[in-house]
């Protein structure tokens, strides 16, 4: 019996003592080993065990590369005759990082720590554009060719044989049988070569000449295939630097470097494309954090962003000179506009912007028992500088109106007004300093994370911000006050100026705004593979800085060319040129903005409200694969918009009765809000538009156990405003008429992604070779993105607007009884043009703004992308890549003409696509990672 | 020729001569007698069943950095499943942001490694990429020289876009309106996880995750599925949280299977191979586990 009790005691020892022994062995192998890789606090760390410096730095090196001859000829170069592409492009680079360590000086292998990324890119890029451009014969006054948008010859009337029509009947409406004035033909069509306007003579020595006849008729003629040329670099720096446990610093400093080249419709000085641009950024953070211990936080974050834009080409400073128009006009080409003609000359020829921005956040998060709680203050300042004169060359819009039958629509040509030299308005732009805008911008805010139970958490969070109002640096800063009284007509509009007359160094009023957003997250039942989220947001947008010249009347001219009546008499001739400026700059009066289009800022501190409210549901269902369903509700409230939706200075509609007595600006003062301008300019400012959208989602991951991995989102959605479109708002003074469908909502949008390891190779089911096949074999991955969405809401036109210009946007009407639809959309026929009707003149359009039933063609992209990766050593792997943007060689259909024209000419072309872009890109990558 | 001979055994690392092959426990539970192996389709010799009941090196690398909600409710879940493991099962503790470090050194102490985790600041670049392979390497070492089981567990909140090395690739020059090489944004961090499959193939702990923060991104995803991929292959398990409520379960969940695991040591005859193949039966079921080793340096 004792020796049985022995054995049991020596075994117990013996398994207990085994049992500490191999812990204990453990233990003492975590000592020795974390020892010997420096992981232990205080201890000296085994440099023989450490890589060399090198060894540490990881990075990589990679070139892309794209060449038209690997790439499909785009569709509408294909459509166009054309048989070649341009795109030569390589984007080259190289990242490194690791620990900063300087042999024998000073070793942060623990400590500080280093990122650097550089990127070039070297591109040329062919770009295609289908525009129409005046004919040879009209390049010289001939317009017997001519022909309207039915095909129909098109009339020309000679201005100078105006004279008033005796037999003319004022209770019946103007028309061609009804005219209110006579004028002649042209005889022939053709205008006499000593009518011809010598300036604009010059002018057309500059424009193209039809390549292409893509029509209808003599429509879309102009094909042009550019190269684009673009060049940029780039840096991304980050140091990481560890001062204590408690204590961290980390600063990110990047710059880039470019020119954004321009294509050029036509390579002359009259050319009408974008600018080139020169751009520099530069951009630092100096995070310090602060651990005071486990659960409380402090950083405190300094952040500098500067950039600079030029824009501009060079050798157009003399071309005034060289045209011989005269005025207060300089440094470029003027704009002449001429319909739906390509137009001459640049809004913008000399541009030169640079932004400074300085940010300081301070924040401090804690946690209270079952509460998280976060503070943030955060102070910003803006510092724009601008330099942009609009139109500092002038700006000539050559309507039809000069060489129509006064009155009727369809008769008389733009560009015959303009080789009249017969301007029907114009504005320029002198600027003689640029601006400096300063701002500030102040927040607190506070968040709340409360944990109710472990499958209930509410967030709260809570904002004060203050957005104080830009002002400049210079007190240059002016607008209309539409409460002052103008000097010149004692009539309520007057411009006023920053710190002159009581108002102070900001015209705007600074707000604290409070801005909240409550969401909850929960675990229905405890079930912790299902979460449903609630979520209600509210925000303001504060009062932008804007990066324009914009509000600075008097500091700055604006003539406006206004014609006494744009049918009978041209604002300007170009052979006379443009009128003098009237007083020299600084022009500091009241009534210095009489009868311009004068800039007008907000200053009742009206702010945009924006509320979201969102609930979703996400269940993880078996074999990997999760759900999500979401709905969505948002909602904008006075947001800022631009000229196109807002007019304080609209003539009401119900003026329209008065008919042809609206073509005379004499009349047309007397019936404006503010008589003693023609127009305001709220550059995207003015708080009034209101939007809503209500979608609803669904997204599903899979995960396959063979390294496959899907996601894929559905979403349909509408969204409602009244201000959106290519063209504005009918009614300024009825903005529930103008609730409409978003011209940008896409109600369907599909997306799927895709990626794949494909099983072969190594540690893989398939081709598992241990012999030189392994190279090939091993690491190929696939991976995809295909998108596609339906078309955007349709927003129709008539052809003609004879409204006295007091419609800016007129609508078609509808023809009741008739289908918009078709049943099968193609290009075509994508809609019935039939259902859309010309207004009569002087009559607003019933249709919608933009059509809730007509969708544009939809669009459908898919990208795929091929990896083989070659592993070198273990640190060392070169993958190379292929991949094919658009590689179905998919081409996308062009929004159809929507132009509705009147009934004696209907527009052949409405509802139809006459182009379908895009085209197969290849991509040729290969990195070396090390 | 004599010397240069020893000289050159000496030098030459002798081929492995077992693998220790880490098998999740299953429902019903294993038989310690019933386990057979085959390496590359070939019998192979079982030489030491160590099952849930045995030693165990627990190795917790904390890798936490975001949201400290999220990061509180994995603390409380840790410090709750620590408290739950028998006494044979010690726990060690790291943290793996901004740079390894060992906290605390495997300990059978409780409130002690409890402390450690509450006391454990949750700021800093996230590290368990640059992590994974020394701590597997240092659980490789602890399972060679002292025979007991040996698991590591991350618990992490890393976005990886918190990474002091660049997975992101970040728009460099934001001019440049064709740039599609950023279309597919995945690529480098799939590229670093493949590395790391390649260098853990060469040891034999099996890797557990907990993400504490699911990101939605297509580069987090990536990140994500290759943080799952790791731990697979490693014969462990990844864990992902889409919600607060799922933290505790997660961190229960992979506890329990790091507790629970069977490491099963297989003799493996010298050859000229660079992977083996391994397969696990206990008794008549196949069990699944990890499939591939790589063999050498």
């Amino acid at each position: 019996m004792f020796f049985i009790w022995l054995l049991l005691l020596l075994t117990t020892v013996g398994l207990l003592h085994g049992w500490q022994a191999s812990l204990e062995k453990a233990v003492e192998e975590f000592k020795v080993a974390t020892q010997e890789m420096g992981l232990r606090e205080g201890g000296p760390t085994a440099k023989a065990a450490r890589p060399s410096v090198f060894g540490r730095w990881h990075g990589r090196v990679f070139e892309n590369f794209r060449n038209d001859k690997l790439d499909a000829t785009p569709h509408e170069v294909v459509q166009r005759g054309g048989s070649r592409n341009l795109l030569r492009r390589n984007q080259f680079g190289i990242n490194a990082g690791g620990p900063v360590i300087i042999p024998g000086l000073y070793d942060g292998s623990r400590r500080t720590f280093v990122n650097v990324s550089y990127e070039g890119v070297r591109e040329r890029i062919g770009r295609s554009y289908l525009r129409t451009v005046a004919i040879d014969p009209e390049r010289t006054g001939d317009f017997s060719k001519t022909v309207d948008a039915a095909g129909n010859p098109l009339p020309v009337f000679d201005p100078a044989t105006t004279r008033s029509n005796p037999a003319y009947d004022p209770s019946r409406p103007v028309s061609i049988t009804n005219p209110q004035f006579a004028r002649d033909p042209f005889v022939g069509n053709v205008i006499p070569a000593t009518r011809l306007d010598p300036v604009a003579q010059r002018a057309i020595a500059f424009y193209p000449k039809p390549n292409a006849s893509a029509g209808p008729f003599f429509r879309n003629n102009y094909f042009v295939f550019a190269p684009e040329t673009n060049r940029a670099e780039g840096m991304i720096f980050k140091v990481d630097h560890t001062l204590s446990e408690r204590h961290r610093l980390t600063f990110n400093g990047s710059f880039t470097n470019g020119l954004a080249g321009a294509p050029r419709y036509f390579n002359t000085i009259a050319d009408s494309s974008n600018n080139d641009r020169d751009f520099r950024a530069r951009r630092g953070i100096l995070d310090w954090t602060f651990i005071r211990n486990a659960s409380t936080v402090h950083s405190l974050t300094f952040d500098v962003h500067s950039d600079k834009s030029i824009g501009g080409r060079e050798g157009e400073a003399q071309a005034i000179e060289l045209l011989g128009l005269k005025g207060p006009l300089k440094d470029a080409f003027p704009v002449f506009r001429f319909g739906d003609y390509l137009p001459m000359g640049r809004l913008n020829p000399i541009n030169i912007s640079a932004h400074n921005y300085y940010y300081l956040t301070d924040g401090f998060s804690t946690r209270l028992g079952k509460h998280r709680l976060r503070l943030t203050g955060q102070f910003r300042r803006y510092q724009v500088n601008a330099y942009l004169p609009r139109n500092p060359a002038g700006s000539f819009e050559f309507g039809p109106s000069l060489t129509s039958l006064p009155g009727v629509v369809n008769t008389g040509l733009g560009f015959a007004s303009f080789v009249l030299g017969l301007a029907e308005s114009g504005a320029a732009t002198v600027v003689e300093q640029p601006s400096y805008w300063r701002g500030s911008y102040w927040r607190a805010a506070a968040s709340d994370t409360y944990e109710y139970s472990k499958d209930l958490t509410f967030t709260a969070n809570f904002a004060m911000s203050l957005a104080t109002p830009r002002h400049e640096k210079f007190d240059r800063f002016a607008t209309v006050d539409l409460a002052a009284i103008n000097p010149a007509n004692n009539r309520p509009g007057a411009l006023v100026f920053a710190n002159r007359d009581g108002n102070g160094r900001a015209l705007q009023q600074g707000r604290w705004r409070p801005e909240t957003s409550l969401s909850m997250a929960w675990n229905p039942g405890g079930n912790a593979k299902s979460v449903l989220r609630l979520s209600y947001g509210l925000s303001f947008s504060g009062i932008p800085i804007y990066t324009t010249q914009w509000a600075t009347q008097g500091f700055v001219a604006q003539p406006a060319y206004v014609s006494t009546n744009i049918q009978l008499s041209p604002v300007v001739t170009l052979a006379q040129g443009a009128p003098p400026l009237s007083r020299p700059l600084p022009d500091l009066r009241g009534e210095a903005a009489n009868f311009t289009v004068a800039d007008l800022i907000d200053r009742t501190g009206t702010l945009p409200i924006y509320q979201s409210a969102g609930l979703s549901l996400e269940r993880t269902l078996a074999a990997q694969t999760i759900v999500s369903l979401s709905l969505g509700h948002a909602r904008g409230q006075r947001m800022f918009v631009s000229n196109s939706a807002v007019n304080p200075n609209a003539i009401p509609l119900s003026f329209l009765s008065d008919r042809d007595a609206l073509n005379s600006e004499a009349y047309r003062r007397t019936i404006r809000p503010y008589p003693q301008y023609q127009r305001f300019n709220v550059f995207s400012s003015w708080p009034s538009a209101n939007y809503k959208r209500n979608a609803a989602a669904v997204r599903v991951e899979k995960r396959s156990a063979s390294g496959l991995v899907v996601n894929s989102t559905y979403e349909f959605s509408k969204q409602m405003d009244d201000y959106s479109g290519p063209y504005g708002v009918q009614d300024f003074y009825n903005f529930k008429n103008e609730w409409s469908l978003t011209s940008s909502n896409n109600p369907h949008r599909l997306s799927l992604s895709f990626s794949y390891e494909l099983p072969i190779g190594a540690k893989k089911p398939l081709l598992a070779f241990q012999d030189w096949r392994r190279y090939l074999v091993d690491g190929w991955s696939i991976s995809g993105i295909t998108a596609v969405q339906s078309g955007e809401p349709i927003a129709l036109r008539p052809q003609f607007n004879n409204t006295g210009g007091v419609i800016e946007a007129l609508r078609v009407n509808l023809v009741p009884g008739v289908d918009p639809t078709v049943e099968n959309p193609n290009p075509n026929r994508w809609f019935n043009p039939g259902a859309f009707a010309q207004p009569a003149d002087f009559t607003a359009g019933n249709g919608f703004r933009t059509h809730p039933q007509l969708l544009g063609p939809g669009n459908q992209n898919h990208d795929l992308s091929v990896s083989k990766r070659f592993a070198i050593t273990a640190e060392r792997v070169i993958e190379l890549n292929a991949t094919g943007f658009n590689w179905t060689n998919t081409g996308n259909w062009a929004d159809p003409d929507t132009v509705i024209g009147p009934a004696s000419a209907p527009n052949v072309n409405a509802g139809r696509s006459i182009e379908s872009r895009g085209g197969r890109v290849i991509q040729l990558g290969v990195r070396l990672s090390f | 020729m004599i010397p240069a001979i020893l000289l050159l055994l000496l030098s030459a690392e002798p081929p492995p001569t077992v693998i220790r092959i880490a098998v999740p426990q299953q429902e019903p539970p294993l038989e310690r007698g019933a386990f057979a192996a085959k390496l590359d389709g070939l019998e192979a010799k079982v030489l030491r069943v160590q099952g849930p009941e045995d030693d165990l090196v627990l190795l917790l690398v904390m890798d936490v950095s975001g949201d400290a909600t999220l990061v509180d409710t994995a603390r409380d879940a840790l410090v709750e499943q620590t408290g739950k493991l028998a006494k044979n099962q010690w726990v060690g503790l790291l943290r793996s942001q901004d740079s390894l470090k060992a906290l605390v050194d495997p300990t059978a102490d409780r409130e002690k490694i409890s402390q450690a985790i509450k006391d454990y600041a949750a700021t800093g670049k996230a590290g368990l990429l640059d992590s994974v392979e020394s701590v597997a390497s240092i659980g490789q070492r602890i399972l060679q020289k002292s025979g007991a089981r040996v698991a590591v567990v991350y618990v992490t909140d890393s976005n990886i876009a918190n990474y002091r090395e660049d997975y992101t690739n970040p728009v460099i020059n934001a001019s440049d309106a064709r740039d599609l090489s950023r279309k597919f944004p995945d690529q480098l961090v799939r590229e670093k996880i493949q590395k790391i499959s390649d260098q853990l193939a060469r040891f034999e702990t099996p890797i557990f995750v907990v993400q504490l923060s699911f990101f939605a991104d297509p580069i987090n995803e990536a990140y994500q599925r290759g943080l799952a991929q790791l731990a697979e292959e490693s014969g462990g398990l990844g864990v992902f949280c889409r919600s607060r409520g799922e933290i505790p379960e997660a961190v229960d969940r992979v506890m329990m299977a790091a507790a629970r695991h069977w490491s099963v040591a297989v003799e493996l005859k010298s050859g000229k191979r660079r992977t083996v193949t391994v397969d696990v039966l206990n008794g008549d079921r196949d069990i699944p586990n990890r499939a591939r080793f790589a063999l050498g340096k």
